[in-house]
């Protein structure tokens, strides 16, 4: 079965589908392991994690689809992947297209900023016309190789100078009229004020097709604490928490490298004694070194595998 | 103590000296070696070459792609190395980071032009989007602010001779160079405007030898280029297009014929010189001295 066929027959099978956003191949493990059923790889996260460059557009194409390849190649669960906005105009969208499919994702989404673009909640987004959106997520639709690809438009509508929610209301119509699986806004609060006449709106001229949320780190749901189910009530089949592999690793890395610097060896001795009772503490097993290691006996020559571990110290 | 020349000063003694400069197009470190051993001083990596390395058109050539093969090729070769990075792969901030990764990669310059990013492939039929002059001079001042070498060479190109008439051309050139770049490449619409060009610019002017274009721009030989007063020139179909010509010869050999049809004692010799060119000698060498007793 095609990741994307995976994709789509959860998306048919769930109420709904929520993930935490993530970086690498060892998050989208973690993830899957902890039970999540799909994962999402973000743009914000892979220019911090991986570059150490802020979400500008200056991650390429090809730097994007080899994370997103070995992300892909580390877990069973369908991949969903952010490619901005396909990196260029229609004809670079159908590049993008044909090397994400062949990099093993389920879905991708092609959001409507100018090309380079901006992160989804910073000031300074503009937008291309609504022409050259469908025009792209066209070139999308038609030129994919597997007809269950999933292909999310995303609208920066709402945010982007000239634009709004009526604005970002026609648009994702237009989308969705022109061929797109899933539809998703960005919203710049996280009360569910806007979210809601989205998609009651959407409901009204496209009552079948679900839709995407991005329950975004850049936004307070402190103050408009919803839970998930509520969201989807809304109409919001697949959503992620953004940002979640990043932020979460630079706390724990931030409190372990205050730890050693202040106490020394004495920080890592107790985080030892803490990460042993941690689900996470065998991660040996996680990087499946005895499975490698069966592996080795049953397809090397005894004689060498004897020798390679006989005697021999280690995992 | 020896101190090595950095890539952008070997291109900048060069362009010091009264003799003008064959870029000569190359795609990967096979064809700059071979145009090394022959005696070429600089050579050009082309978005048009490189695009039918990746048989892909130019506009959908990514940062990475361009400055791996450029590390691929400065890797090979001790000759200046001219990258064409297109439009600079978007605004100020992304010319930053493509000139940072192409001089971390070995080459001696970027020659980068004021089209529209994306760029658009029908460019090569001479249709042409140009950006303000004022966003090209942000840009060329970016690409100089990025550089880490100060003798990294920044070359501005302008479309705009084509799009807009020979006199925003040469404006944009003087503009270009007073924003910093070192030299400017131009496209002339004809013989008058290609000899006029040298001298009404503020600088060394580059020029596309670009045989097979289906323009009026005439090509020059190097002596004509050297009189008209042009510094350098790339050639980006010089190589390609005849190289493809003598593999489909040699393909439609193997398919109608049963065989390639070159001569054996030809290929012993060239084959020969192939081996030459990648060192397999030196391989040979250090085997027999280390692990192949």
């Amino acid at each position: 079965m095609s990741p994307g066929r995976q994709l789509r027959e959860l998306i048919a099978k769930r109420k709904f589908l929520v993930t935490p956003g993530l970086t690498t191949p060892l998050h989208a493990m973690i993830v899957e392991r902890a039970g999540f059923e799909i994962v999402y790889t973000g743009g914000y996260d892979v220019s911090l994690t991986l570059f150490g460059l802020p979400d500008v557009g200056l991650i390429t194409a090809t730097e994007m689809v080899a994370n997103a390849r070995n992300i892909a190649r580390a877990v069973k669960v369908p991949v969903i992947a952010d490619v901005d906005t396909g990196y260029g105009n229609a004809l670079n969208v159908i590049r993008t297209v044909q090397d994400y499919e062949s990099a093993g994702v389920a879905a991708i989404h092609i959001e409507d900023q100018v090309h380079p673009k901006k992160c989804g909640h910073v000031a300074g987004k503009q937008l291309i016309s609504r022409e050259e959106a469908v025009g792209k997520l066209r070139a999308a639709i038609d030129r994919k190789a597997d007809k269950d690809f999933v292909i999310i438009g995303r609208t920066d509508a709402i945010a982007a100078a000239g634009g709004g929610l009526d604005e970002a209301i026609a648009r994702g119509r237009a989308y969705a009229d022109a061929g797109c699986d899933l539809v998703w806004a960005e919203f710049p609060s996280a009360s569910l004020e806007q979210p809601r006449q989205f998609a009651q709106a959407m409901r009204q001229t496209h009552p079948e097709l679900p839709l995407y949320f991005n329950y975004s780190a850049n936004l307070n749901w402190a103050e408009h604490p919803a839970s998930f189910e509520e969201i989807a009530t809304l109409g919001f089949k697949v959503m992620h928490v953004s940002l979640c592999g990043m932020r979460t690793t630079m706390q724990a890395m931030w409190d372990y490298a205050v730890n050693l610097r202040q106490s020394g060896a004495q920080a890592e001795i107790e985080f030892q004694k803490q990460l042993s009772k941690h689900p996470m503490g065998k991660f040996h097993e996680l990087a499946r070194f005895p499975e490698f290691k069966a592996l080795e006996e049953k397809y090397l020559p005894n004689e060498i595998f004897q020798a390679r571990y006989e005697g021999a110290f280690g995992l | 103590m020896v101190t090595m020349k950095s890539a952008g000063a070997k291109l900048r003694d060069l362009m010091a000296r009264p003799k003008f400069i064959p870029a000569l197009g190359v795609w990967d470190p096979y064809t700059a070696r071979l145009a090394e051993r022959m005696g070429i001083e600089c050579v050009h990596l082309g978005g048009y070459q490189l695009g039918a390395r990746f048989v892909t058109p130019e506009p959908l050539l990514s940062l990475t792609e361009v400055a791996t093969t450029t590390h691929y090729i400065t890797s090979a070769v001790n000759i200046p190395l001219v990258v064409d990075v297109g439009a600079g792969f978007g605004e100020p901030l992304h010319v930053m980071r493509c000139v940072k990764e192409i001089e971390k990669a070995g080459a001696a310059a970027i020659q980068m032009e004021d089209q529209i990013y994306p760029k658009r492939a029908h460019y090569h039929k001479g249709i042409e989007h140009v950006i303000p002059r004022e966003e090209m001079v942000a840009k060329i001042k970016a690409a100089r602010a990025a550089r880490t070498d100060p003798d990294f060479v920044i070359i501005g190109r302008t479309d705009a001779m084509r799009t807009d008439g020979y006199e925003e051309g040469i404006a944009r050139a003087n503009l270009y160079f007073d924003a910093g770049a070192d030299m400017v490449m131009v496209f002339p619409n004809n013989l008058e405007e290609a000899k006029q060009a040298p001298r009404d610019a503020k600088g060394p002017l580059a020029y596309t030898n670009s045989e097979g274009n289906r323009l009026p721009r005439p090509t020059f030989t190097t002596q004509q280029y050297q009189d008209m007063g042009y510094k350098l020139a790339s050639y980006p179909t010089a190589l390609l297009c005849p190289a493809t010509q003598e593999m489909k010869r040699i393909i439609a050999n193997i398919l109608t014929r049963g065989e390639s049809g070159i001569p054996r004692e030809n290929m012993v010799v060239w084959r020969k010189e192939v081996e030459d060119l990648i060192g397999l000698e030196e391989a040979y060498k250090i085997e027999s001295e280390t692990v192949e007793h």
